[in-house]
């Protein structure tokens, strides 16, 4: 997968120079941005690798198109990342004044979200007991239910089936349950 | 179609992995629509999927980052640095990769790896310490052996990596329990950790005469191998996995990568 963009190309190649270009570009600009709206620089740290991600996480889709600069896109994400972060930490809004600059395309907030949701999802898979966790374990790595079967000890193919749909059926309820879960959708 | 609870993850499984009839389909695209809590459940499970797939790139980028951020040596000059007219050199994802197996192995275990794996940190050993990720035991919660204070001493000793201390009680739940697989696999890498190499392949002979077809084994014989500096022997196991899509399979492809 190659973007034209070279900045999203190296978020998307992983490419240490271009990240570090990235880095040094923009990270003391955002410090800068997010500093007068009450953003410390450690925060404007995580909001900056935070944004990265997101970015990362849509210049994955094949209809992924920059609306604008990088510059321009990395820092609405930032700043629509700092609003809900400073709602979180210090339960207090802070005002955006970029949102006329994006495409209804980047629909950023609707990402910021579903990154979350897929931080909680991690977060919850932890929390189930340890053979759940190894059984979705070896489930992502695509091991067969047989294979699967043999691991955790259980007899059948159906077994580890059976076990599998409970093992989602709590983490789709501790998931569902978690009050952080209904802010994110 | 009769969706109920005990049946949805069933369903919703048949509906994602493609394997429903036309008319079934249709019925479970309308509850879709009109369930708005099965609906939620589908969401979750798709979700949960795309958020599993895209973990490594996130770790990949998180690591880069973090390595940025904590001063390592800057490979940025004015000539390489990203500009519309630059072609970029990416990093190999090897190399991204084998940044956050090493932050990751170092941050689990410094003592393992000053202690145990320094004085094999030469030539093939690099790539032993880098990749010989030793996931811990989970015994209480099988219910296997009975007794449990031996289960529990098993299993702090060797979470704790004091091998020597494990090493009797692993023989003593074998005793009760000789086909335990998690069990049979630590002995192995027990028997690795102490450099009893080849009473160590013996133990993963063992484990693959039980069952082949589970290859995790095979991911720790081959870092026995490694251990050990035979390279050739290492190979051969890890091309196994690649080619067999195993357990580990895509970190044995990285780490062959870093033998070209």
């Amino acid at each position: 997968m190659k973007h034209s963009d070279p900045y999203i190309n190296a978020l998307l190649t992983n490419d240490q120079r271009g990240v570090k270009e990235i880095y040094d570009t923009y990270l003391p600009r955002l410090e800068a941005i997010l500093g007068k709206m009450g953003c410390n620089k450690d925060e404007a740290w995580e909001v900056f690798q935070e944004s990265l991600i997101v970015i990362l996480k849509k210049a994955q889709s094949p209809d992924f198109q920059l609306s604008s600069s990088f510059y321009t896109f990395l820092v609405s994400i930032a700043k629509f990342k700092w609003f809900n972060e400073s709602k979180k930490k210090h339960n207090k809004n802070v005002t955006i004044d970029e949102i006329g600059t994006l495409s209804d395309k980047d629909d950023i907030l609707e990402s910021i979200m579903k990154l979350e949701r897929f931080q909680l999802y991690q977060q919850k898979l932890k929390e189930l007991d340890p053979v759940c966790q190894k059984l979705f374990e070896l489930f992502f790595e695509k091991v067969s239910l047989r294979d699967i079967a043999v691991e955790l000890g259980l007899n059948t193919e159906n077994a580890a089936k059976q076990k599998k749909y409970k093992c989602q059926k709590k983490l789709i309820e501790k998931i569902k349950r978690d009050v952080i879960f209904k802010q994110l959708l | 179609m009769n969706l109920n609870e005990n049946n949805k993850y069933e369903i919703l499984d048949d509906y994602l992995s493609g394997g429903m009839s036309a008319d079934d389909l249709d019925k479970f695209r309308a509850f879709l629509q009109s369930d708005a809590d099965l609906a939620m459940d589908y969401q979750i499970v798709t979700e949960l999927k795309e958020a599993k797939e895209f973990a490594p790139l996130e770790a990949d980028i998180r690591a880069t980052l973090a390595s940025i951020k904590g001063g390592a040596p800057s490979a940025t000059s004015p000539q390489l640095a990203v500009s519309h007219n630059a072609n970029p050199t990416p990093i190999s994802k090897t190399s991204s990769r084998r940044f956050l197996y090493t932050s990751i192995a170092m941050a689990a275990s410094l003592l393992l790896l000053i202690g145990v794996f320094l004085p094999n940190m030469l030539d093939s050993g690099d790539s032993y310490a880098q990749y010989a990720m030793i996931e811990p035991l989970n015994l209480t919660t099988k219910g296997t052996v009975t007794d449990l204070t031996l289960t529990k001493t098993l299993q702090e000793a060797y979470n704790a990596q004091d091998y020597d201390q494990a090493l009797p009680q692993i023989e003593a739940y074998l005793a009760v329990a000789p086909k335990d697989m998690d069990v049979l696999l630590a002995k192995g890498i027990t028997l690795m950790e102490l450099n009893r190499f080849d009473e160590a392949h013996a133990a993963f002979d063992y484990i693959k005469s039980l069952n082949p077809r589970v290859k995790k084994y095979q991911w720790f014989d081959a870092q026995c191998y490694l251990k050990q500096g035979k390279l050739p022997e290492a190979q051969s196991l890890l091309k196994d996995l690649v080619a067999s899509k195993a357990y580990n399979h895509k970190q044995a492809q990285e780490l062959l990568a870093t033998f070209e």
